[in-house]
């Protein structure tokens, strides 16, 4: 009987040890199932040029580089990296092939499009980033006079990482500048909406707005400003057409985001009663924009609301609305010009966007949200419908 | 395993069983049924949910004490029973393995984890079978735990998409005519039915006057849940949704657009997912059950085994077969879908009669109708020759005694209520006082 126990508490032990033993192995095998991914193999990329020049893709990626100060604390800069292809995603392997980090694109704030990427269908190419579910369908896309990488080897005199001084001028200071911004998942979904265009913002790069003595700071990068007052249009992912910077300024006044504009009265009496050039800024603005089919035609009619103040360097369109009513600071001729100015604006806007054919205000899209598939009928039978539209502006200025 | 569940923690499972599991390929998959008018087809699925889980509530203030297997055996014959039990249990292997592929997609994207399915899955199911085999209580617990961390990550995925969605994106609804929508529908409705795993938790749920209201209403809000976080998916991608394989990563993706913040989204991702790994814990636990009763299996080792049979299986399975593909074609597109249906509609639907006709069966033995006593004909639940089960309930027949202390005329009863059934000394010693009173009175 002893025996038999004695024998039983050995078994149990080594099964103890087995299972153990066992456990081990299991832990080793899962561990062993998992790639390294290091992060130092890693290129974490921060934002993405794409040029396309001779039926060859061309990405520049920035990337951030971690490195030493001059005074020895540790200091974030980027780098970039170039990689060919026959299309993007060959490109973005080349990256990886050429310069042995594995491009992170999980971070990716900022893609950049050079003018080449002009001839492409830009639905086929970003389709790449956007059917990625590892990609943030919310990054900022805009496209640039000339190409992506020599934009991407300037450097702004605040931010010497171009994708975020890009970002911030055009997406975060959008509201506060006349400047618009589109993300990815937003251009491309409208392209494939009714209306079947969107837009992109122009980035030109500004040496000449850098005064002389700074320019020696930054030692390989040429030092300028970016301007993206203008956009592109594109229509069924095709480019076909630029904005002009009033055209720009009408479209966006129409928009129904928040966004800042402003404009010069002449003769106007300012602060002190006395006539000259004086600025007014947007303190708020409600733009919205009425479809109808009236007599077999459709009829647009955009409406907005203006709240106008003095310029004053504590004027921020922003802030106005939570800020207690201010007495009447315009005078009658000075909303009456603003007027006209904004309606002259749009007009422009609406002007062009017959002239191109492109349904950049989004007017098929609202169409068929409220007529549904009678809308999509008459667009069907009519694919000129933008020549038929009848338009119509307007403009209130409220205290 | 201890199956006991409290009401609170089957409210908690409730909300986090129907929104959990969601929002990965599912909304996808139903844009590209019914396009923007899929969160109308999700409504409708919710609704008939609904309906069966208020005829799996009725059945269950029917029942008294008996579990689905002696419901099902004493009016389906036991080789019916135990047909229904093999659907249930290739229904709940095949929704978590179908829900595991796509949370395997989801970490691989959003975390940038490179691994293969083996060294994905074989530690899911170490976590998952642990629970299992502890039983429909554990699992109880760790909704408790997980709730409220899993709710605020909901709530704040929900928010922080909320400003950039354009609702307008959903109209013109239904336009292209109620077919769409109903064919949405039914293609995805084998992702639907999460409440039939109360079915297996019949005879184990202690239920109140408002038990029924208090599920019910935390299976709407569980469905509110789904279906707003499906229109804001939605309003935020158009006609772009039907691209995508994983909803919860497009739109935690979404929302924070600046690099300079980081991935803030991924810590609600992972906080999210627990609410899969609970799903994975019941929908198993409910798989292994329903093994166990085709082969009559009673005891831990038994479960454990039948649990590693189904560990086996969800390791090679997915790696032999293209079990996407089958999911998606034969089940979701195809006839499978009907085949389901059986388990997923019917037996909901049929659970009060069945439960009326298997209590009509067992009346000679019933405890009401046998004692004569002086109010409400109502006895004590413990008698003499009842025994105990493992679960704390009682089997079998004795001597009743009723409320008031009053012996019964009646001699057998059988017991549903374990109010007396406490173990330890002083309520063995109270009961026998107990009993020797009532014998002298």
């Amino acid at each position: 009987m002893e025996k038999n126990n004695g024998k039983k508490s050995v078994t149990k032990k080594y099964l103890k040890y087995a299972f153990i033993f066992l456990l081990v192995a299991v832990a080793f095998w899962i561990v062993s199932g998992y790639v390294k991914s290091e992060l130092a193999d890693r290129a974490v990329v921060l934002g993405i040029g794409i040029d396309y020049q001779e039926e060859v893709f061309e990405v520049t990626a920035e990337v951030i580089s971690p490195g030493q100060s001059t005074e020895g604390g540790s200091q974030v800069q980027s780098k970039l990296l170039v990689g060919r292809g026959e299309t993007v995603p060959l490109a973005i392997q080349d990256i990886y092939q050429t310069s042995g980090k594995n491009p992170s694109l999980g971070q990716t704030g900022f893609i950049l499009l050079g003018e080449g990427m002009k001839q492409q269908d830009l639905r086929q190419v970003l389709s790449y980033f956007v059917f990625s579910d590892a990609f943030k369908d919310g990054v900022t896309v805009a496209m640039c006079d000339g190409t992506a990488r020599k934009i991407f080897e300037t450097t702004s005199p605040l931010d010497n990482m171009i994708s975020y001084a890009l970002q911030s001028i055009i997406q975060q200071s959008g509201q506060k500048t006349n400047s618009i911004s589109n993300f990815l998942q937003n251009f491309i979904e409208k392209q494939m909406m009714p209306s079947e265009t969107s837009f992109l913002s122009e980035v030109r790069f500004v040496k000449e707005l850098v005064p002389e003595s700074d320019k020696g700071e930054s030692d390989t990068k040429t030092l300028g400003v970016y301007d993206c007052a203008q956009i592109n249009i594109f229509k069924n992912g095709k480019y076909t057409g630029t904005l002009s910077k009033d055209e720009t300024r009408g479209f966006i006044m129409m928009d129904e985001n928040m966004s800042y504009d402003n404009f010069v009265v002449e003769d106007a009496e300012g602060d002190l009663n006395i006539k000259g050039k004086i600025s007014i800024g947007i303190a708020s603005k409600d733009a919205g924009m009425d479809v109808k089919m009236q007599d077999g035609k459709p009829t647009v009619k955009f409406s907005t609301q203006i709240k106008l103040r003095k310029m004053k360097t504590d004027v921020s369109g922003n802030v106005m609305d939570y800020l207690p009513k201010t007495p009447d600071e315009v005078s009658g001729y000075i909303k009456d010009n603003v007027k006209k100015q904004v309606k002259e604006l749009v007009n422009a806007a609406i002007e062009k966007c017959v002239e191109i054919d492109c349904d950049y205000f989004e007017i098929a899209n609202k169409m068929f949200k409220t007529y549904g598939n009678k809308w999509k009928d008459y667009q069907k039978e009519n694919p000129d419908y933008l020549q038929k539209t009848q338009f119509s502006v307007e403009i209130k200025i409220i205290d | 395993m201890n199956n006991s569940i409290k009401q609170t923690q089957l409210i908690l499972l409730m909300v986090l069983v129907i929104a959990g599991g969601k929002f990965l390929s599912l909304p996808g998959l139903m844009a590209q049924f019914a396009g923007r008018d899929s969160w109308i087809s999700m409504t409708l699925l919710f609704v008939i949910d609904l309906v069966c889980l208020c005829f799996v509530l009725w059945a269950i203030k029917l029942n008294k004490g008996k579990q689905l297997n002696e419901i099902l055996t004493d009016t389906l014959s036991p080789v019916g029973a135990k047909i229904i039990f093999a659907i249930y249990a290739v229904f709940f292997i095949l929704r978590i393995m179908g829900g595991l592929i796509d949370t395997m997609d989801l970490v691989l994207s959003s975390l940038s984890v490179v691994t293969n399915w083996i060294a994905f899955i074989v530690p899911m199911l170490i976590v998952i079978g642990f629970n299992v085999l502890k039983g429909a209580r554990n699992v109880g617990r760790l909704a408790q735990i997980f709730f409220f961390f899993i709710f605020i990550s909901v709530l704040l995925i929900l928010f922080l998409s909320y400003k950039h969605a354009d609702f307008s994106n959903l109209q013109p609804y239904v336009a292209d005519g109620f077919g769409v929508v109903a064919k949405g529908a039914l293609n995805a409705s084998f992702w639907f039915s999460d409440c039939v795993f109360l079915v297996f938790l019949m005879g184990s749920v202690t239920t109140n006057k408002l038990f029924g209201i208090k599920i019910s209403g935390a299976f709407v809000f569980g469905a509110i849940l789904t279906v707003m976080l499906d229109i804001v998916f939605l309003s935020l991608f158009g006609m772009l949704a039907q691209y995508s394989t994983s909803a919860l990563a497009k739109v935690s993706g979404f929302n924070l657009t600046s690099s300079s913040y980081g991935r803030l989204d991924w810590i609600f991702v992972v906080i999210w997912l627990s609410s899969i790994v609970i799903k994975s814990i019941l929908f198993l636990w409910a798989a292994t059950m329903s093994i166990s009763y085709i082969f009559n299996v009673k005891s831990k080792k038994g479960y454990a085994i039948i649990y590693g049979v189904i560990c086996l299986a969800f390791i090679v399975m997915p790696l032999i077969l293209p079990l996407e593909t089958f999911i998606d074609d034969f089940i979701c597109q195809g006839v499978g879908k009907y085949f389901f249906f059986s388990v997923q509609y019917l037996i909901p639907l049929l659970l009060p009669l069945l439960t009326y006709l298997s209590n009509k069966k067992s009346k000679p033995q019933s405890l009401q109708e046998d004692c004569d006593c002086n109010q409400n004909a109502d006895c004590m639940q413990r008698m003499e020759g009842a025994a105990t089960r493992g679960n704390g309930q009682i089997e079998g027949s004795g001597n009743c005694l009723c409320k008031d202390g009053a012996p019964s005329d009646a001699r057998l009863c059988e017991s549903n209520g374990k109010q007396d059934d406490k173990k330890g000394l002083f309520n063995r010693v109270k009961r026998l006082w107990k009993k020797i009173t009532a014998k002298k009175a």
